[in-house]
């Protein structure tokens, strides 16, 4: 059964939050689709045959999409085996094959959960990394909103202390969604991350979301500075960080595979938050990021609202992606 | 900046040395490596296209193919085709008005409130312009904050209002500069998605409430095939006047800076280079090109020592050093001229060859600087001036003064004096410089 019946089946019988969820991955990959699926289409209008110059324009349309030159080289000689071993002229098929084929990259055969990996025997700690200005701090809001909603006890640890007017705009948000809130300007960050975990275990938190100041990944001396800080969280909480989660802007391009494998070098990162989604036509960096470092995303950001912050479900994806095709 | 496109480039330009000529048999595998390295550093496809054909046609031309050394020609080709993509002509600010608007726009997250904070450094430094800051991100949380944190780090004003209309903050802070003799004025405006209709207006209004004498797109330099759709979409609604692309420090390959100017003809004026306040250079379009192809950019370094190196002290020095009277002291504010060109990673990487030499990826601790500064400044200030009177107790004193130990004021001391010996010969002329 290709994926297109299974959606189906899944929006009859499921409730409606999961048609909700649906609509949203819809909305959100509106752009998206536009561009890719447009062209897409054209492709099949203008090729009668599947032939060597149908692939070059594949590749082409893929790249356009941000799916990295290496992705696509290989998805493509996969695809062009598959058209010569089963004999494929009919493109209708081969639309499936090639959805089927993209959602392949991503699952790779792993069983892949966006589920946040929590704690239950005490305090969650979820740190998050990444660049410059890809929505760290917004993206912790929402997540806290959301997990206070479920009745979690939640408190923000602020360690940007280098970026002006960072604590203050975690402050804000914290006060904003309901959360308890601990940072100090001007200090070194690990310390805020020590004093702050050390508070949230003596008062009986659940879940701690530790922001830190956004760094470019060839910053030796910054990113030393981060491995301090992912560091200080296990011996504090005497376990491992429970959640890495790398923040990457949907709209980065191939520096965004550099900055999943740098960033895993150092904290190890465990899954991925792609922020900005609805902003972009491309998002391709998803299936690139995952078939180079094996990252799966974890959430993904629909638009600037706390519920447009959702849990990565591919197989939503990939149906509000090609629905239209 | 541009690292592993600049090393692609020297491995095809040293695979045509090899050849020793260029045919229509082994061009093709060299198009396809500079293909690959365009499109894997985000260079947009169509440039891509363009570029590649354009250095076939040339390599396979007359020139290279009379040459003897066609490494080089190739080298030359990929120059000027690099220009010529990257625009040919430098694009200076806007600075012909009495008082200069520029209104800063783009996506969230590309930078904008440091680029302003960095811009008004700028203006005032070498342009000697009173700036003032608009805070009209009203908005996230905390930006106007961010703002006057930066104003007051820089020394200047922000115009604020908390959280009111953003178009009437903007005109009011015209009047507001205008009566208080300030000449350059900044407005700093909320990140916005460029298809965000209602906040995409909100910025139209603002543009004709103050018409603007610059408007400037900040973009960030590791965005991927996308930054096509967002220059149009802000060029559609406001006239760019420029761009400015930021965090150009990181190891992106920078493949929107080869893609913005031929594809949409707006200008890239500045890039930011670094997270100091005053790490934002000029666009340069043939030094970029040289930094790529890995040959330096001396002028870069020239401007920075010129900007931030006090003349009269390094004449100061020079001539103490002629007569051998340089001393610890002497040292130590060489050292603090050093510091203030910014990290010395960034500048190693400007020397021509530099990514040859390996120095390209050099990480210096600014730990292991701090530690020297401490030791000598744990000397009493005869002991600088005279370090020969430096015996076992008084070295026992510094190291526990700055918390080191005797080996490594031992180290300092013997480095100090080499260094006495080594200058001594350069500048009695009897050495040459080692590169």
């Amino acid at each position: 059964m290709g994926l297109f019946d299974r959606f189906k089946i899944f929006s009859k019988k499921e409730e409606v939050k999961n048609e909700e969820e649906i609509d949203k991955y819809d909305k959100g990959l509106t752009k998206t689709r536009e561009d890719f699926v447009n062209k897409l289409s054209i492709l099949g209008i203008k090729y009668t045959k599947i032939d060597e110059a149908f692939f070059e324009e594949l590749e082409e349309i893929l790249i356009m999409a941000d799916l990295g030159v290496n992705t696509t080289m290989s998805f493509v000689d996969k695809l062009r085996k598959r058209v010569k071993e089963e004999n494929i002229s009919d493109f209708y098929y081969l639309k499936e094959v090639i959805v089927d084929e993209l959602m392949l990259i991503y699952v790779n055969g792993e069983n892949l959960s966006s589920k946040i990996n929590f704690n239950n025997e005490g305090l969650t700690t979820i740190l998050f990394v990444g660049v410059n200005g890809v929505g760290k701090t917004t993206t912790i809001a929402k997540l806290a909103s959301k997990m206070i909603k479920e009745g979690k006890k939640v408190m923000l640890i602020g360690a940007d202390t280098f970026r002006a007017g960072a604590v203050e705009q975690l402050k804000d948000w914290a006060n904003k969604v309901g959360a308890s809130f601990y940072g100090k300007d001007e200090s070194d960050p690990s310390s805020v991350v020590f004093d702050g975990l050390t508070a949230a275990i003596n008062e009986k938190y659940d879940v701690a979301l530790i922001d830190t100041a956004g760094r470019l990944q060839n910053k030796v001396n910054l990113m030393k500075e981060l491995e301090k800080i992912s560091n200080v969280i296990k011996k504090v909480t005497e376990r491992e960080v429970d959640e890495t989660l790398l923040v990457i802007d949907a709209s980065t391009g191939q520096n965004g595979v550099s900055q999943a494998k740098s960033f895993s070098e150092i904290c190890s990162v465990t899954g991925l938050v792609l922020t900005k989604m609805d902003g972009t036509s491309k998002g391709g960096i998803v299936l690139s990021i995952k078939d180079t470092t094996g990252l799966p995303v974890k959430f993904v950001g629909f638009g600037e609202k706390e519920e447009d912050l959702m849990s990565f479900d591919i197989e939503k994806y990939i149906y509000g992606l090609f629905k239209e095709w | 900046m541009f690292d592993n496109l600049g090393e692609k480039f020297d491995s095809i330009i040293s695979k045509v040395k090899g050849y020793g000529t260029i045919n229509e048999d082994n061009i093709s595998e060299m198009v396809r490596d500079i293909r690959v390295a365009l499109l894997e550093a985000d260079v947009n496809y169509k440039i891509v296209g363009e570029f590649v054909n354009s250095v076939k046609e040339k390599a396979l031309g007359e020139e290279v193919a009379k040459s003897l050394k066609p490494g080089e020609v190739f080298a030359s080709i990929l120059r000027n085709e690099l220009i010529k993509i990257l625009g040919e002509e430098e694009a200076p600010l806007t600075m012909n008005k009495p008082i200069n608007i520029t209104l800063m726009c783009g996506l969230q997250g590309s930078g904008k409130t440091t680029t302003v904070g960095k811009l008004g450094a700028l203006v005032r430094k070498r342009y000697n312009r009173k700036p003032l800051f608009v805070a009209c991100d009203v908005y996230r949380p905390a930006a106007i904050d961010q703002l006057k944190t930066l104003g007051k780090s820089l020394n200047i004003e922000v115009y604020e209002e908390g959280k009111g209309n953003p178009v009437e903050i903007a005109k009011r802070a015209v009047e507001y500069a205008k009566n208080n003799g300030y000449d350059y004025i900044l407005i700093d405006t909320a990140g916005r998605l460029q298809i965000d209709e209602e906040l995409m207006d909100e910025l139209v209004n603002i543009y004709n409430a103050v018409n603007p004498s610059e408007v400037l797109l900040v973009l960030d330099a590791m965005i991927g095939q996308d930054a096509v759709n967002v220059i149009n979409g802000f060029n559609e609604k406001l006239k760019l006047t420029g761009s400015i692309l930021t965090k150009m420090d990181g190891d992106t390959k920078g493949g929107v800076a080869l893609s913005l100017r031929h594809l949409t003809n707006i200008p890239i004026k500045l890039i930011g280079d670094s997270e100091k306040l005053d790490g934002l250079s000029e666009f340069v379009p043939s030094r970029i090109a040289d930094r790529i192809l890995g040959m330096g950019d001396i002028v870069a370094i020239a401007q920075r020592a010129e900007e931030v190196i006090d003349e009269e002290e390094a004449k100061n020095a020079a001539k103490k050093l002629k007569q051998g009277k340089f001393d610890l002291e002497d040292f130590l504010n060489q050292m603090r001229q050093v510091k203030k060109l910014g990290p010395l990673e960034n500048l190693l990487k400007l020397l021509p060859g530099a990514r040859k030499a390996g120095l390209d990826n050099i990480n210096i601790d600014p730990k292991a600087m701090a530690k020297v500064e401490a030791i000598v400044l744990s000397m009493t200030p005869s002991e600088r001036r005279n370090p020969d009177i430096i015996k076992a107790s008084r070295k026992q004193r510094i190291a526990k003064g700055s918390g080191s130990t005797v080996e490594e004021v031992n180290r300092l001391l013997k480095q100090f004096e080499e260094m006495k010996k080594m200058m001594k010969q350069f500048t009695n002329g009897n050495m040459k410089m080692p590169f």
